[in-house]
């Protein structure tokens, strides 16, 4: 029983390796095998703290997304002149006269 | 010297804005280093704007109702004439192209921006230990905690390094660390103050609000910076009262809910006690308390942390070194550098929520954690609209024990989040809070309470936090 447990133990820890290095991918995030390790270790965790909530019987409650009932105000579409570009420019790593310089896409 | 001392004594011109400012700065300078409150100071661009208002208050202007009042800015709220990095390397020394809406008003009404305070990086923290500048030192017990994410602005004040400070709130990082540190502080109703220039962080959570010496200076500062902005879709279009009108009103007549839930198992003996006499004092003030229960209260962190991170992983999804902040330089390919931007970018706690954001957010996991948690979210919210049909506030302690030791949570990420047990429901239900103290423990340490009131009923709340501090 105790070995069972125990591969049970490592299968769920590989398990959580692999849907942490997913989501990294999905997040644009690089780890190292240590920090995927570390992030697998503490969201098993939390994401098994997150199971509480099933306690709750919600099949029949509304979503919240938004605390405050307010209905997505509109306003005229005025165009406002922004004229200090080169205070947005200034803080771009690297320019190609009026364009920004990034790596290859491919 | 209190806000409203400095703002008279400006007006009358008993002393002038640059000197109060030279004051302040000379302390910080003087101090900064063993707390680390502040990460961005420039003495010249202080005392230029000091020099502004003493001109304006020299042509006549007599409406300024911050006149020479330094105040500290939380580094995830956006100035330019500060760099705003939200402690995080990612952003450099970023310098924002303008100001947030709250910045505009607070100078408008002629208060001088003393400096940019250290937090926990994207205020994702409830220590101020995860910042790319180091930790902030509790100016009560500089081996202790501050708390977060607002710990700077929170020392800032309690150090007496300004008149007051702007922080931000999404689960209670202007609340806790008014509690650690023994200062007031207020979290608006979702809506009244714009976060036009307040860096995402859960923005359905997020509120910018003041940290003060007392109760009526942080009404001063609320009457300044709330109100709706163009600028901002999720504020609202609704009047601002004078917060300052019902400070001297008094308790009699009102009802104070104490909810049972925030009583149990958990909470240190010497933080109950304070908190119970503090409600008793109350009531010999002429409150009625009256027994409560918040059923849902035990869900409230899973939520949170829950919705907290999957709005986070949205609104950090813009940082990829193409138009601001830092870039890795060696990529060869785009893909690259956003992966090692990000990951050099970022420290382990916001990579964290990264990580549990994206997961609960992600294919076949959505409606089991996001959707289940935004439904709970509306039981967590009805809780408190079934309480208010009772009562006019909810009394509560800020947090389960008084500061703790630097280092002592670290290492477990769960531990920390328990931390905002009490401060979280406020957030969820989008209702005003306020934090202030109520004693001390047996070692010193400030205890905070913290009244909870009706979406948009922040006089009530600061009405009965003035009469408790009066006492």
């Amino acid at each position: 029983m105790l070995v069972n447990f125990i591969i049970l133990e490592d299968y769920m820890k590989e398990e959580t390796k692999k849907a942490v290095a997913h989501v990294a991918g999905l997040a644009k995030l690089k780890l190292t095998e240590e920090q995927l390790a570390k992030y697998a270790g503490q969201a098993e965790k939390i994401i098994d703290y997150f199971h509480k909530l099933n306690k709750l019987d919600t099949s029949k409650i509304t979503p919240t997304a938004h605390a405050i009932d307010v209905v997505s105000p509109l306003r005229n579409d005025d165009v406002e002149i922004f004229k200090e570009i080169n205070l947005i420019t200034n803080e771009t790593p690297e320019m190609d006269g009026p364009f920004i310089q990034v790596p290859k896409v491919i | 010297m209190a806000l409203k001392e400095i703002v008279q004594n400006t007006l009358s011109g008993k002393i002038k804005p640059t000197q109060t400012a030279q004051e302040y700065l000379d302390k910080i300078a003087e101090q900064n280093a063993e707390i680390n409150a502040f990460v961005h100071l420039d003495q010249n661009t202080v005392l230029k704007d000091a020099l502004e208002i003493e001109k304006k208050l020299a042509s006549g202007e007599k409406s300024l109702s911050l006149a020479g009042v330094p105040v500290a800015i939380k580094d995830n709220i956006c100035t330019k004439n500060f760099p705003t990095t939200c402690a995080s390397k990612i952003l450099g020394h970023y310098v924002s192209p303008y100001n947030a809406t709250v910045i505009k008003r607070l100078k408008e009404a002629g208060a001088v921006i003393i400096g940019k305070t250290n937090m926990d990086e994207f205020a994702m923290g409830s220590s101020n230990e995860h910042s790319a500048y180091g930790p902030v030192k509790n100016p009560v017990d500089t081996e202790r905690t501050p708390g977060g994410s607002s710990g700077g602005s929170a020392a800032a004040v309690a150090a007496d390094f300004c008149a007051a400070s702007l922080g931000s709130d999404t689960g209670g990082s202007i609340r806790l660390p008014a509690s650690f540190c023994g200062i007031v502080a207020i979290k608006p109703t979702y809506g009244r103050i714009s976060r036009y220039g307040l860096v995402a962080f859960a923005s359905s959570l997020d509120q910018i609000g003041p940290l003060a010496k007392n109760v009526e200076d942080t009404a001063i500062i609320l009457n300044v910076i709330s109100g709706h902005d163009k600028n901002d879709s999720t504020s609202l279009n609704v009047s601002v009262p004078d917060f300052t009108a019902d400070l001297n009103k008094g308790v009699a007549g009102l009802k104070i809910g104490i909810p049972a839930e925030y009583f149990a198992e958990g909470l240190d003996e010497e933080v109950k006690e304070a908190v119970m006499n503090a409600a008793t004092s109350l009531e010999k003030e002429g409150a009625e308390l009256v027994n409560i229960n918040l059923p849902h209260t035990e869900y409230a962190v899973p939520t949170y942390y829950i919705i907290a991170p999957a709005e986070a992983s949205a609104n950090l999804a813009r940082y990829d070194g193409v138009r601001y902040g830092f870039r890795d330089s060696a990529s060869k390919t785009l893909s690259e550098m956003y992966k090692k931007t990000r990951s050099e970018g970022f420290g382990p706690e916001v990579t964290l929520r990264i990580i549990l954001g994206t997961f609960v957010l992600s294919s076949g996991y959505y409606d089991a954690y996001y959707n289940k948690a935004l439904k709970v979210r509306t039981l967590i919210r009805n809780d408190f609209m079934e309480a208010f049909k009772k009562v006019d506030a909810v009394l509560t302690p800020v947090s389960p024990t008084t500061a703790f030791k630097i280092g002592e949570k670290t290492d477990d990420p769960l531990k920390m989040y328990l931390s905002d047990i009490f401060t979280i429901p406020c957030n969820l239900a989008g209702l005003p809070g306020i934090a202030l103290p109520c004693g001390k423990d047996r070692s010193g340490l400030p205890i905070g309470m913290q009244l909870m009131g009706k979406h948009l009923d922040e006089a009530t709340i600061l009405r009965i936090a003035n009469c408790y501090e009066k006492l």
